[in-house]
């Protein structure tokens, strides 16, 4: 392209990637930061002396995602032991889902407009069955799946 | 006349049995050391309930037992006015054990997806063979040259964020993660000691 020498191409492409993935990475831990997820896993649990190893569990998690894109591993394993990874990452979608409408501050106003005050804890639940219920049919409903 | 100046702490924390003597509640100064001794060690709340929830202790209250301890001594609070006491959980290192795995189970996995998620969003493949595009002109299947050093990136900008990549992390700045678990603890304080309010303490005869 444009007579530059292939060399130059290659440099371009490394800085780009190397930069864009830093702000990906820094990205992902800053939401997920904000949302106070790992502080509140961590401090609910009383573990906060395993707060390194919770950090690298994420930079892992991260990592094994992005070495998929360019490199598509396959662990072949039974189908049964997915079960083991959609417990985990819908338990992990249920807190982020949660911890946003928690940020957004929809539950203390939504209380306090219908004056539910003590009920509260009774609603969590009431939400809880109802993502649970949603989530069966968007994944098991055919006309959600597409053709 | 002695001046004795107390500075009431935030909060304190000790194992449920252990009693709570002035010096856990507050810094203790006063002109006479052997006075001073003797007012931290002065036992202010005894807990021996098995499990007790968090007492708050008002600074006045302080101020009162001191009083007793030595009548007529000018006694200046500094500080916080009420401290609250909490106890320490107790955990059996299996349980620790398990807690752990399963906290870090739900970040790994939880950071995978948010990161699939994110590339499927954003069809990051396909934007990566736009840019390999872009700049050799050439048109690839696998843009390696860019996506190895873009997947490499991840990893380490997590890193840095966390502030995990310094060698001499003890000594320079905390990590995000404890700072937020900071303002977690400090939330969770403000709201105890609004809901609990201020226990008067057992009251001694005077000698």
């Amino acid at each position: 392209m444009l007579g530059v020498p292939e060399v130059v191409h290659t440099l371009l492409l490394v800085l780009m990637g190397l930069s864009g993935g830093l702000i990906t990475g820094t990205g992902l831990a800053a939401v997920l930061s904000a949302l106070h997820l790992p502080a509140r896993l961590s401090a609910l649990t009383y573990t906060r002396r395993a707060n390194r190893l919770y950090e690298l569990s994420l930079t892992g998690g991260a990592w094994v995602a992005a070495w998929w894109l360019p490199f598509p591993f396959y662990l072949r394993l039974p189908a049964a032991t997915l079960a083991l990874a959609g417990l985990f990452t819908g338990a992990f979608v249920g807190m982020l889902a949660s911890a946003l409408a928690e940020t957004i501050g929809v539950v203390p106003v939504a209380a306090r407009r219908t004056g539910v005050g003590a009920l509260i804890g009774k609603v969590v639940w009431a939400v809880a069955a109802g993502k649970i219920i949603g989530s069966l049919v968007y994944l098991t409903y055919q006309p959600f799946l597409g053709p | 006349m002695a001046v004795i100046h107390i500075r009431p702490r935030d909060s304190v924390t000790a194992p449920v049995g252990v009693p709570i003597t002035l010096g856990m509640l507050a810094e203790v100064a006063a002109d006479d050391e052997a006075l001073e001794h003797r007012l931290r060690a002065e036992p202010v709340l005894p807990r021996e309930q098995p499990a007790e929830g968090p007492v708050v202790v008002s600074a006045l209250d302080l101020v009162r037992v001191i009083r007793q301890l030595s009548p007529g001594a000018d006694i200046r609070p500094i500080g916080p006015d009420v401290t609250l006491v909490r106890s320490e959980i107790r955990q059996s290192p299996v349980t620790s054990v398990v807690l752990i795995t399963l906290v870090c189970l739900t970040l790994f996995f939880g950071a995978m997806l948010a990161i699939m998620f994110f590339h499927a969003d954003v069809e990051m493949e396909t934007v990566h063979r736009s840019i390999h595009r872009l700049v050799t002109g050439v048109e690839v299947e696998r843009p390696l040259w860019l996506s190895v050093p873009y997947s490499l990136g991840v990893g380490l900008g997590v890193l840095l964020f966390f502030n995990s990549l310094s060698r001499r992390r003890p000594s320079s700045d905390p990590s995000p993660l404890d700072v937020k678990m900071h303002t977690y603890d400090e939330d969770t304080d403000n709201y105890l000691i609004s809901q609990n309010h201020p226990r008067p303490l057992p009251q001694k005869d005077q000698p």
